[in-house]
């Protein structure tokens, strides 16, 4: 199997997590569902209690910084591997999300046109787009991912501009394009991205994916970004924050059994080995040029994070038994956030014994800018909020 | 040779035996552990294991570390199934044993061993993956109400025994003696208290993060150890990455026998074996390579957030 297909598969994994974790009621997507292949539909995904209420960590915490960004004068989002994530559908759906925002999903080209006839194929997806500038181009392979569902067949190509090639579906709000990442390594790659806006606000995602990547070849990416966004309104830089979810070896012999499992199904993380810690990925986005770079753990995600009132609603879902396991599952996760804007309000209280953190972190935002507005002056308001979330940096 | 020692040989070799079998080999079980007490009585020499979950393939290492089973006397303090992909033959294999030597070995019942847990955590879908039906796993939940609570090693100043560890409920062994234990295990109360509760780095008495069972401190482990005139708790119950964990004084141990747990932990594993002074001797080892045993291969199939 060659190396792309194995990471294209590891969606498939996500995917029958994030179902088995809902169908535990840890969370509710009715969308998810619509992107299960019917071979992994039955039996419904089921999943150890442990590794539901991980899964249900990694979103609940991704959500809650991407939510903050978008409530707080975000207006664009880059979703870097997007899989079969339906984070998009549910922003847009959103009342409050601002009625210009624009998501982008960048995968592989096999996988970004599967998405798109999905979404084509589900007006649950599709409702939530602008009709009058829905565009699809799925055409000449029509996906066969889902033999039983009727596909309508794929309109004759109007237009077929190589952009258009790599961009499966492309409405006023939502994105989807097809590509190799490796490949967006230069300010005139991304700008050549179809409906993407280098003067909004904008925060990319990467839940398991640069980390895929050589370490070299993610910081040119992330570089560019850099570059695109500090050179298109100049003097001061369009705000474009990172938030990441990845897998740490932290060197110990958890993270090498990792290392060596994953191996075994094919599947290398380089950052795993460049960036053993979330402090060493800290550093190296310093490096980058992002500031007020930030991370916790998913164990710290757990203790601090999550409200009394949610944990008791976690422990009456199911038994976790095997404690001692889940806290060493993951400790070997974790989420970091950054933007090239520097905090100008002082951070809570890191993880430090001496300063304990507050009792019902974190609070949201205090006052997030509902302003729809577009001028530069609100922009730097989208990363306020993140200083309000507890970390270990 | 016998059926049973047919049995034992099959299962050595990670095969199961036929569905009738089984039933006979739980009955036997039955029949035997109906007659042990709450607190089984064991001489000394023996050597403690801790949790198995169905690795199989480590308790075959385990058994190569320890010496095999009647040369060796054991005691094992439950969690025999779940989360491995061999419960069943870890199961039987040492339910066999029981019923072959049952001077020789001890079996006492973990929070694993409960219909409630295994149809969660694993054991039960294995056996209807591998039978078919759940005759298998009815069989084997009517013997896990038969398994003892606890073990006294070594008589008075000796070491006792016990899942996972104390309770509010119990100052003295002999309220352990009283339980009705012959009953799948409750969600409160003393008995359910021995399979599920922690020691920790607290005083008295605390909420057990896991939801069952409770937190105890060292003050309460020195005042039950001399109330009832022991010089050691044997638990286990926790994972510990080095295989084994003194706490107190050394007045209480946690053993952990499943090495490389999920085949994703990277701990070692650890057995205690007390000797006729009550001299402590552990004995760590970790998961072997399966390929050279000539085995049907453990798959690695631990999961992963990708």
């Amino acid at each position: 199997m060659s190396r792309t297909k194995v990471v294209r598969d590891t969606d498939n994994d996500a995917l029958v997590a994030k179902c088995a974790a809902a169908n535990a009621l840890y969370f509710t997507d009715p969308l998810l569902s619509l992107f299960l292949p019917p071979a992994l539909a039955d039996p419904p995904p089921r999943k150890l209690p442990l590794f539901n209420r991980g899964t249900y960590l990694r979103l609940s915490a991704l959500s809650r910084l991407v939510d903050c960004f978008v409530r707080s004068g975000g207006r664009q989002i880059v979703s870097l591997g997007a899989g079969s994530d339906t984070r998009p559908f549910h922003i847009l759906a959103a009342d409050s999300t601002p009625s210009d925002f624009v998501y982008h999903e960048l995968d592989f080209p096999a996988s970004a046109r599967n998405k798109a006839a999905l979404v084509r194929a589900h007006s649950q997806l599709n409702s939530v787009l602008h009709q009058d500038s829905l565009v699809y181009n799925i055409s000449p392979d029509p996906p066969k991912r889902q033999p039983g569902s009727l596909l309508p067949r794929p309109r004759p190509s109007t237009a077929s501009s190589s952009a258009d090639d790599r961009t499966p579906l492309r409405s006023k709000s939502y994105y989807i394009h097809g590509l190799d990442l490796r490949d967006l390594t230069s300010p005139s790659a991304i700008l050549a991205l179809p409906g993407l806006n280098p003067s909004l606000p904008t925060l990319i995602i990467s839940e398991c994916c640069l980390c895929y990547l050589e370490p070299s070849a993610a910081d040119a990416i992330l570089a560019a970004f850099l570059t695109t966004f500090s050179s298109s309104s100049s003097p001061s830089p369009t705000p474009l924050g990172i938030v990441s979810y990845e897998p740490f070896s932290r060197s110990d012999p958890f993270g090498k059994v990792m290392i060596h499992n994953l191996a075994s199904r094919g599947i290398s993380l380089p950052a795993m080995i460049a960036f053993p810690t979330l402090h060493a990925q800290l550093a190296r986005l310093r490096s980058l040029g992002f500031r007020a770079a930030r991370c916790a753990d998913v164990k710290f995600i757990h203790d601090k994070w999550t409200s009394e009132e949610e944990m008791t609603r976690l422990d009456k879902l199911e038994v976790l038994d095997e404690r001692e396991e889940f806290d060493l599952l993951v400790m070997h996760y974790g989420v970091y956030w950054a933007s090239n804007l520097s905090s100008s309000s002082p951070s809570t209280p890191s993880s430090s014994p001496s300063t304990p953190p507050p009792s019902t972190p974190p609070p949201p935002p205090s006052d997030p800018s509902t302003s729809t507005s577009t001028s530069t002056s609100t922009f730097t308001g989208a990363f306020q909020g993140w200083n309000t979330f507890p970390h270990q940096s | 040779m016998s059926d049973l020692d047919r049995a034992i040989e099959l299962l050595k070799d990670c095969k199961i035996v036929p569905e009738e079998q089984v039933r006979d080999i739980c009955l036997r079980a039955q029949e035997l552990l109906i007659e042990e007490r709450n607190i089984e009585v064991v001489d000394t020499p023996v050597t403690i294991c801790g949790d198995i979950h169905g690795q199989f393939h480590d308790l075959i290492t385990l058994f190569e570390h320890g010496g095999q089973c009647p040369d060796t006397n054991y005691l094992f303090l439950g969690d025999f199934v779940d989360r491995g992909f061999y419960s069943l033959e870890s199961f039987l294999l040492l339910l066999c044993l029981k019923v072959r030597y049952p001077d020789r070995i001890t079996l006492i019942r973990g929070n694993h061993e409960s219909r409630q847990i295994t149809t969660v955590y694993g054991f039960y879908d294995e056996c209807i993956r591998k039978y078919g039906s759940a005759n298998v796993w009815r069989s084997c939940c009517d013997v896990f109400d038969y398994l003892a609570l606890g073990a006294l090693v070594g008589g008075s100043g000796g070491v006792f025994c016990v899942h996972g560890g104390l309770s509010p409920a119990v100052d003295k062994l002999d309220q352990i003696r009283l339980i009705d234990r012959k009953q799948e295990v409750p969600h409160e109360g003393a008995m359910c208290d021995l399979l599920w509760s922690d020691p920790d780095d607290i005083e008295g008495w605390g909420v057990s993060p896991r939801g069952a069972g409770y937190l105890f401190g060292g003050d309460k482990v020195k005042e039950f150890n001399h109330e009832n005139d022991i010089s050691l708790i044997a638990r286990a119950h926790q994972l510990v990455m080095e295989g084994y964990k003194e706490m107190f004084d050394g007045e209480i141990v946690t053993v952990w026998s499943a090495p490389n747990y999920c085949y994703r932990c990277g701990n070692v594993a650890a057995i205690l074996t007390i000797d006729d002074g009550l001299g402590r001797t552990y004995e760590i080892f970790e998961a072997a390579p399966q390929e050279s045993k000539g085995m049907p291969a453990k798959k690695p199939a631990a999961d992963y957030f990708l």
